[in-house]
């Protein structure tokens, strides 16, 4: 579905990412772990096309997008779910979730509002809440509800527990699991690696915007020695 | 009384044309961080081609017509140039447009000649009404019928339509719009024409009561700048009610000491930011800690 090819990435002069080279097979979930700094967001960036690659190659189905506007990747079918989740304030939850509806085929899922609704229920209860008002809980369940809505090949997920109360870390957890099970293919991007590395098949470490380690969530998840170098545990 | 009431309807009159003038300027503004000097410029274009076109077409065809005219200019004024600043520093757009709007005063004056025209208010409207409590200008009236139809207009587009909700975001948040899978430049380049139109349609229904001179463009663009400031940037009802106490305080200060109502928006504006950098109902304001 993905395969980066010696991505490199620059902040104006700042070299961020080195060579960084990693592949998603469709229905996969694939960790990206790190220490903060590690280049992790940056990655997901240039995959989105918000912090293009300045060299390096981004294969998404078949097709080099690396040189794309962010739209365009978005419509060849990569959702985005950032970190710091982005609702859109002065809209309500209804129309945070329509405004990421897409033209053309449902998708392989089909999202629509109503699928939306019956799998995050919660959301149907605030539909018509503005965005700045809701909590941290309500706002990571309706930014990964949105990013669903544009019925992405391959979701991004930047770091969906950070700053959540332990209740709803398990809460956005248990749906990230469901959305394996319904066959979605994921980039998960998280801190918390003992959470990421149990519902992965596979996963990556960057170090300094270097890729150190690849392999499969359960040889990680094992493998003390390489936790314990690069990610602190 | 009467004359103070006559005043007072003046300056609601020329409020609800602020207000309109404004809209579109911070809608610019909003989405795109862009203060638009040409604002002022695309308000007399309105003004010019109304002016032209109602001998041939009449006040209504004119009515839309021009408007239309004024976003196109608007349009190609942002597909050419205006659309390279986005994203850099703010003083490129600030002092691109500022040139854009002297070159287009100029042009002004060599298709339109320096003098001032004076527009006639259609038949239809001309003449006074009794309102019972007063005798007022028929077209005053029928101007700010059509100012306030504009600006719900406007606010039934922001707030019920798709393309609304899409424009709201943009202005919150432009990056991850265009991450959700929407063109952003164009929806800026729309966003520009809007913004256009808004000015334009002004300048159309405001000539019969301003005589119709070049230096119109930058009359205007001071008072819709200070209105947008005063209303909050980015609040679409913070701007109609500070286009309102603008208009409001001008006319009725004209009628008391007639040489401090040019001032008196400043006044206004500089005392409200004292107590409240925000404006009167924008959103937390780099301004405050
Ligand atoms: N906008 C930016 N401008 C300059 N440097 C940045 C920017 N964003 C991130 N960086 C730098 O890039 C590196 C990688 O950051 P990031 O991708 O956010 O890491 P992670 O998500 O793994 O915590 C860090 O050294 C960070 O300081
Ligand atoms: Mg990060």
């Amino acid at each position: 579905m993905l395969v980066v090819e010696k991505m490199n990435t620059f902040y104006g002069d700042a070299h961020v990412l080195f060579d960084v080279s990693l592949e998603i097979r469709e229905g996969e979930v694939v960790a990206l772990l790190g220490r903060n700094g590690a280049g992790k967001t940056t990655t997901i960036r240039s995959i989105m096309g918000l912090t293009p690659p300045r060299t390096g190659r981004v294969i998404f189905k078949g097709e080099n997008i690396a040189t794309l506007p962010p739209y365009v990747i978005a419509n060849r079918g990569v959702g985005f779910v950032p970190d710091n989740r982005r609702i859109f304030p002065t809209l309500t939850v209804r129309q945070n979730l329509e405004l990421a509806r897409k033209q053309g085929d449902g998708g392989k899922n089909g999202w629509t509002l109503e699928g939306i609704y019956e799998h995050f229920p919660a959301l149907k209860e605030i539909e018509d809440r503005k965005g700045e008002v809701l909590s941290g809980g309500e706002q990571q369940m309706l930014t990964i509800a949105r990013t669903l809505m544009g019925n992405p090949d391959l979701v991004l997920l930047d770091e969906p527990t950070e700053g959540l109360a332990p209740i709803m870390v398990m809460e956005v957890m248990k749906i990230i699991k469901e959305l394996k099970e319904k066959g979605e293919t994921i980039l998960l991007v998280e801190q918390n690696s003992t959470l990421a590395l149990g519902i992965s098949q596979r996963a990556y470490i960057l170090e300094n915007g270097h890729v150190v380690y690849s392999g499969p969530a359960e040889d990680l998840i094992r493998n003390d020695e390489v936790k314990q170098k690069y990610l602190g545990i | 009384m009467t004359e103070f009431l006559s005043f007072l309807m003046n300056g609601v009159v020329l409020g609800l044309i602020f207000a309109v003038v404004a809209l579109g300027f911070t809608l610019i503004l909003g989405v795109m961080q862009v203060i638009n000097f040409t604002h002022g410029i695309l308000f007399a274009l309105g003004a010019y081609f109304a002016f032209s076109m109602q001998k041939h077409v009449g006040f209504w065809l004119a009515l839309i017509l021009a408007p239309l005219l004024v976003g196109v200019v608007g349009w190609l004024l942002e597909r050419l140039v205006i659309h390279r600043t986005y994203g850099g520093n703010p003083l490129f757009g600030l002092l691109l447009t500022f040139g854009l709007a002297m070159a287009l005063e100029e042009v002004i004056r060599m298709v339109w000649g320096k003098a001032g025209y004076s527009v006639a208010a259609p038949r239809f409207a001309a003449g006074s009404l009794d309102l019972g409590f007063m005798i007022y200008s028929k077209y005053r009236l029928l101007l700010a019928a059509l100012a306030i139809l504009i600006i719900l207009l406007v606010w039934l587009f922001l707030e019920k339509t798709p393309y609304g909700a899409i424009i709201k975001a943009g202005a919150s948040d432009a990056e991850m719009v265009m991450a959700l899978g929407k063109n952003l430049p164009r929806m800026r380049t729309f966003v520009f024409a809007i913004g256009s139109v808004l000015a334009g349609v002004a300048g159309v229904i405001a000539a019969p009561i301003w005589s119709v001179r070049p230096t119109i463009g930058t009359a205007i663009l001071m008072p819709a700048f200070v209105i947008v400031v005063l209303g909050g940037i980015g609040s679409f009802w913070g701007s109609v009610l500070a286009g309102l106490i603008v208009g409001v305080s001008t006319s009725v200060s004209v009628m008391f000491w007639a040489q401090i109502s040019d001032i008196i928006p400043y006044v206004i504006m500089t005392a409200v930011l004292l107590f409240r950098p925000r404006g009167l109902m924008g959103e937390k304001s780099v301004l405050e800690v």
